[in-house]
């Protein structure tokens, strides 16, 4: 795609040398690719929140020009077909399990359309809570989709970034942490220790993508399956001039085998959030600088409205005889809660921020999925629904009513 | 304790219905529990769950919502966006274990002084069988 000038850049997340972690990176440069490991089982920054920062500046009417795509897709095509006979539909064919997975159709000619000035687009590889995040943000007015091609990739889950680094210190021998984890996620032995996100996650699939990259029922040591979903997908492919892989018969049992075993997870949970609460958050408000989906500038809880006189401090404190220092504890989270549950896409990073240790990320799943089931949303399922506190129903949610 | 024990709710009425409501209520001389502190909004619509959340925790052991009947809305349809925030707000409260008996949301259009009278009477004897709200005691908060 790059080599081709499909996409002027790709947010795909690379090895870092010592291999220890993985990072998201924005390459330009085809060679620049050696490190890339889309299928990582780490998880350090929900993605989405980096693609929307690259929209500052970026004005609606540049963003709603015609689909580069399209635009470009001749030119490519014709590079695609010279390109065909050295690189026979990389997809169906080699790929191999971690790395060198990106469908990069060699062109000698590498030529790229560059002539006119237009809207850049850029791939964003991204894991399925990234992108459930992403389109979240978008219909938030947060971001723009225009520039960006989503390939979202099936995820078994994710290693916190500490586990992954241990992991990883230990393969010394240079046995890769990615490789060991597919093989038993593969195998239906989905590794213990993932995050507490993950291990509640029902949605393990892309949602939303332009791209999709299917790993679930593959034999990923042969091949992973590569869809268009959308039209902008289907440009792509058009262009690179790819043909979608069948899909594998053993998909929808994983898939469902996955879930099932994820729910029961979630059942069995009964965590005390008041207890954890009272006992653990140290107020340092970390969930909310790392969540995706909380968005504000100013946060109602900087402003001036939770900042009190003395008189009031006494007032309540006289009221119960006692107050706990700092006040507005538990107020910050149930309000978080109210104001994010409805786009929660519980991806869990407000659990990987906490430096106590408190699993919000259960509890945001927990809490998250009832919201939405009564308002019969779900976060991220397609750009075409509407935000549900925006919107509703005549007959509906009689049950709220007294 | 219980004996002694009179629930305070705080009731939060839109200005057009419930409010107006309750002032009927008021000057039709009808009787109800004297637990109610009620908070006049232009529109259900416009409450924000964090004052809810503040009178849960601030000692309220009941929280009224009140608006106009469905399809009456002096904003169109204020009330029923009212009705997802509530959805929202007792689906948090309840995954939380945090009582989510004790927010009650209900229409109270402004000829409906009885309805409004029953309501607070209805809400203060249950009240009364659950006990007064623990939130507030709690290290928590």
């Amino acid at each position: 795609m790059l080599s081709q000038g499909v996409v002027d850049g790709i947010l795909v997340p690379q090895e870092i040398p010592s291999r220890k972690t993985v990072v998201q990176t924005l390459v330009s440069d085809p060679a620049k690719l050696e490190g890339v490991n889309p299928f990582a089982p780490v998880f350090g920054v929900n993605s989405a929140r980096v693609v929307a920062k690259m929209c500052v500046g970026l004005t609606s009417a540049s963003a709603s020009q015609a689909s580069p795509a399209a635009a470009q897709s001749a030119t490519a095509a014709e590079q695609a077909k010279a390109g065909a006979a050295d690189a026979p539909a990389p997809e169906g064919g080699a790929t191999q399990t971690t790395a060198e997975n990106r469908p990069s159709v060699e062109s000698p000619e590498g030529a790229t359309a560059t002539e006119q000035p237009r809207t850049p687009l850029i791939g964003v590889v991204l894991r399925p809570c990234e992108s459930r995040a992403l389109v979240e943000l978008a219909k938030l007015q947060q971001v723009s989709l225009d520039p960006f091609l989503i390939i979202g990739v099936d995820c078994w889950g994710t290693y916190s970034i500490q586990d992954y680094a241990e992991k990883a210190g230990k393969n010394a021998n240079g046995s890769s942490v990615t490789a060991e984890f597919l093989q038993q996620a593969q195998a239906g032995k989905v590794p213990a220790e993932l995050r507490n996100a993950c291990r509640v996650c029902q949605y393990p699939t892309p949602a939303c993508a332009d791209v999709a990259v299917h790993l679930f029922g593959e034999d990923i040591t042969r091949q992973v399956s590569v869809h268009a979903l959308s039209e902008k997908g289907k440009d792509v492919f058009g262009a690179l001039g790819l043909q979608a892989t069948q899909e594998s018969s053993g998909r929808e049992n994983a898939v469902t085998s996955l879930r099932a075993a994820r729910k029961q997870t979630a059942a069995d949970d009964n965590l005390n959030f008041l207890e954890t609460i009272a006992t653990l958050c140290i107020n340092c408000r970390n969930c909310r600088a790392v969540c995706p989906i909380c968005y504000c500038r100013q946060c109602v809880f900087d402003g001036r409205v939770f900042e009190y006189t003395m008189d009031k401090y006494l007032n309540w404190s006289g009221k119960k005889g006692m107050l706990r220092m700092p006040p507005d504890k538990l107020l910050f989270h149930l309000t978080r809660m109210s104001h994010v549950s409805a786009s929660c896409v519980a991806c869990g990073q407000c659990e990987a921020a906490c430096p106590s240790g408190i699993p919000l990320g259960r509890f945001y799943q927990r809490v998250s999925s009832a919201v939405q089931e009564a308002l019969g949303y779900q976060a991220g399922r397609s750009i075409d629904d509407e935000l549900p506190l925006t919107t509703f129903r005549d007959d509906e949610l009689s049950a709220v009513e007294d | 304790m219980s004996e002694q024990f009179e629930p305070k709710i705080v009731a939060f009425l839109c200005n057009w219905c419930s409010y107006a409501g309750a002032d009927l209520a008021g000057t039709s001389r009808m009787q109800y529990p004297p637990n109610v502190r009620i908070i006049r909004l232009m529109c259900s619509g416009g409450l924000d769950p964090v004052y809810v959340f503040r009178a849960l925790m601030g000692g309220a052991d009941g929280v009224l919502i009140g608006g106009c009947h469905p399809g009456d809305c002096h904003y169109t349809n204020g009330n029923y966006k009212a009705r997802r925030r509530v959805a929202v707000l007792k689906n948090i409260l309840r995954e939380l274990g945090i009582g989510e008996d004790r927010v009650w949301l209900r229409w109270i259009s402004a000829s409906e002084g009885g309805r409004f009278a029953e309501t607070i009477s209805e809400m203060v004897a249950k009240l009364k069988e659950k006990g007064p709200n623990p939130l507030p005691q709690s290290w928590a908060v």
